[in-house]
């Protein structure tokens, strides 16, 4: 059975940039349900009204077809539409599907006017071979054409969206876990690879899908430390400052590189960048309210100042995170 | 028949492969080197085609040009017959630029610093600076009408046009690259990226699978016309 889950685990989600349009009708909207689905030859399954989340990562299907419902009140073209265009709505309900893994899109194109009641059908027939990761179904109300004459306060040319419904999210695979939150923690023999510059003790390869930390394993005594789990005492002072010298580096690293890795949509090259910006953006603009707007923001920065603009903000900001002269403290306090 | 097969080269690699050397053009690895490295792709793939189309390009093109993009996105495109689903896994890509065809990414690109040049081998996306070999095939898969490729070749010979659609989410819809093309086309058409970047804030509000290459370029016409 597939397993329907309402809640979103965040961690290891595909990266996907989510604009609020701030509808004026946005309370009487289009509302969008998936009915039921059925998996190759398999018998039909009913999901129930108001699922979010359809998990199918446990199923190893080759076909699969979706019947989706989208229920477009009336009183919509009342809202979108100027008095003298409402008789005949110039208005087509886009049916989309999209996954943003494997770029595919898939739409059904339905003119309001062929709509006799308020309910739409329709049946959605995929290949797994076309889908990774996970996948978005929405509706949206568009403008066919221009508007002859523009009304103040409505939306006037062709393609302007004017409703639009919630998404429901299709898992295809299971979300990817990754150990640590942002980051991979590998023992590696630095002496064993030329890979590894002599005389390090760690480095940070940010470049990939999961960052991954690799440490010195041939060093003995720093190993001690850092695997250490005692709570008090020395070690313990001397592990935190150990970490808080690794993380100050590894922090700005991820930090600055989220900022560079973010493209003119927001949309980041890896998974992880998108989880540390979000972490991030918030303190660098408290007084922005949403991520779309602080998005926004950090490009203009980023196309203004560049990336060393960032950086003495950043550094401040990674220490008090780090807690590293509380650590000191600690340290000089345990050697009394 | 080729014995080298499509593989997918594990992001742990990274730290080991990409090294000075390698990025610079002095040093290659044997697939069979690449081993430890490498896991099976979703499909079975003969690379015997692909070999042979990378062999054209770097005979053809002009090294250091977009004239390699146009050339190769097509051959490329063919020559790897994958699903989406497989051409998802930045794996693949990572293996065939560092692993068969890193000649191609160095034709295409120069070594200028070894990291941008390291994000070619390695970065997944359509950015000009992600995998070389994934990105041209991704172009030609969201831009080709079946088998004609017309557009793909267009809008890779303007190489400034195609970085700056394809590191946006309008650059996946075929029907804007298209009226995108037909409109820059124009001898007398504007500067390209200040108009790009006003296109993308009109289309924040649009319903891009609504649009269609014709109005693309009456949106386009009617920005040209107010940036004057």
């Amino acid at each position: 059975m597939a397993e329907v889950r309402r809640k979103r685990a965040r961690r290891g989600r595909t990266v996907r940039r989510a604009r609020f349009v701030p509808f004026r009708h946005r309370d009487r909207g289009l509302a969008i349900d998936v009915l039921r689905f059925e998996l190759d030859d398999g018998p039909s399954r009913d999901i129930a009204s108001g699922t979010t989340t359809l998990d199918l990562s446990a199923h190893r299907f080759r076909r699969l077809s979706l019947d989706v419902e989208v229920r477009v009140p009336r009183t919509v073209v009342s809202y979108v539409l100027p008095e003298t265009e409402r008789s005949a709505p110039p208005l087509a309900l886009l049916v989309v599907l999209a996954c943003p893994s494997t770029r595919l899109r898939r739409v059904r194109r339905i003119p309001l006017e062929t709509l006799a009641e308020e309910t739409a059908s329709v049946r959605l027939e995929l290949l797994r071979s076309e889908l990774r990761g996970e996948v978005e179904i929405s509706a949206v109300l568009a403008r066919i054409r221009n508007a002859a004459i523009a009304a103040p306060g409505y939306a006037a040319h062709a393609a302007a969206k004017v409703a639009g419904s919630a998404s429901i999210d299709l898992l295809v695979d299971p979300p990817v876990r990754r150990a640590g939150g942002y980051l991979e923690i590998r023992y590696e023999s630095f002496s064993k690879s030329p890979s590894f510059e002599p005389g390090t003790l760690y480095r940070l390869d940010c470049e990939t899908d999961t960052p991954i930390l690799f440490i010195d394993a041939d060093d003995a005594a720093v190993r001690q430390i850092l695997d250490s789990r005692g709570r008090r005492g020395l070690v313990a002072r001397a592990r935190e400052v150990v970490f808080d010298a690794i993380g100050q580096v590894v922090w700005l690293r991820l930090y600055m590189s989220a900022i560079a890795g973010a493209d003119e949509d927001g949309t980041c090259a890896y998974g992880w960048q998108d989880g540390v910006l979000r972490r991030l953006l918030p303190k660098l603009y408290p007084d922005l309210s949403d991520h779309a707007s602080r998005l926004e923001q950090l490009c203009a920065d980023r196309a203004d100042g560049g990336l060393e603009s960032f950086v003495e903000r950043l550094e401040a900001l990674v220490q008090t995170e780090v807690r590293l002269s509380d650590h000191v403290r600690a340290v000089a306090k345990e050697l009394g | 028949m080729s014995g080298l097969r499509l593989a997918r080269l594990v992001p742990e690699a990274r730290a080991f492969v990409l090294t000075p050397e390698f990025v610079r053009g002095e040093r290659a690895y044997d697939p069979d080197e690449l081993a430890q490295w490498c896991d099976d792709a979703d499909e079975d793939v003969d690379l015997e085609p692909f070999v042979a189309s990378v062999e054209e390009v770097l005979a053809s093109a002009e090294p250091g040009t977009a004239k390699v993009d146009a050339l190769a996105a097509p051959k490329i495109h063919r020559a790897l017959p994958i699903s989406r689903r497989t051409a998802a896994d930045p794996g693949i890509w990572r293996f065939l630029a560092v692993g068969v065809a890193p000649g191609l990414v160095r034709h295409r690109w120069p070594v200028r610093t070894l990291a941008t040049t390291r994000r070619r081998f390695w970065a997944p996306g359509m950015r000009h600076d992600s995998n070389t070999i994934g990105r041209l095939w991704w172009i030609a898969e969201l831009t080709r009408n079946g088998d004609d490729y017309g557009l793909t070749r267009s809008v890779l010979e303007s190489s400034n046009l195609a970085t700056l659609l394809f590191v946006r989410r309008i650059g996946h819809h075929r029907p804007i690259v298209a009226g995108f093309v037909r409109f820059f086309a124009r001898a007398d058409a504007p500067a390209v990226e200040p108009l790009v970047a006003r296109f993308s804030a009109v289309a924040s509000t649009c319903a891009l699978d609504a649009l269609d290459a014709d109005t693309v370029v009456a949106i386009l016409s009617d920005l040209a016309f107010a940036g004057r």
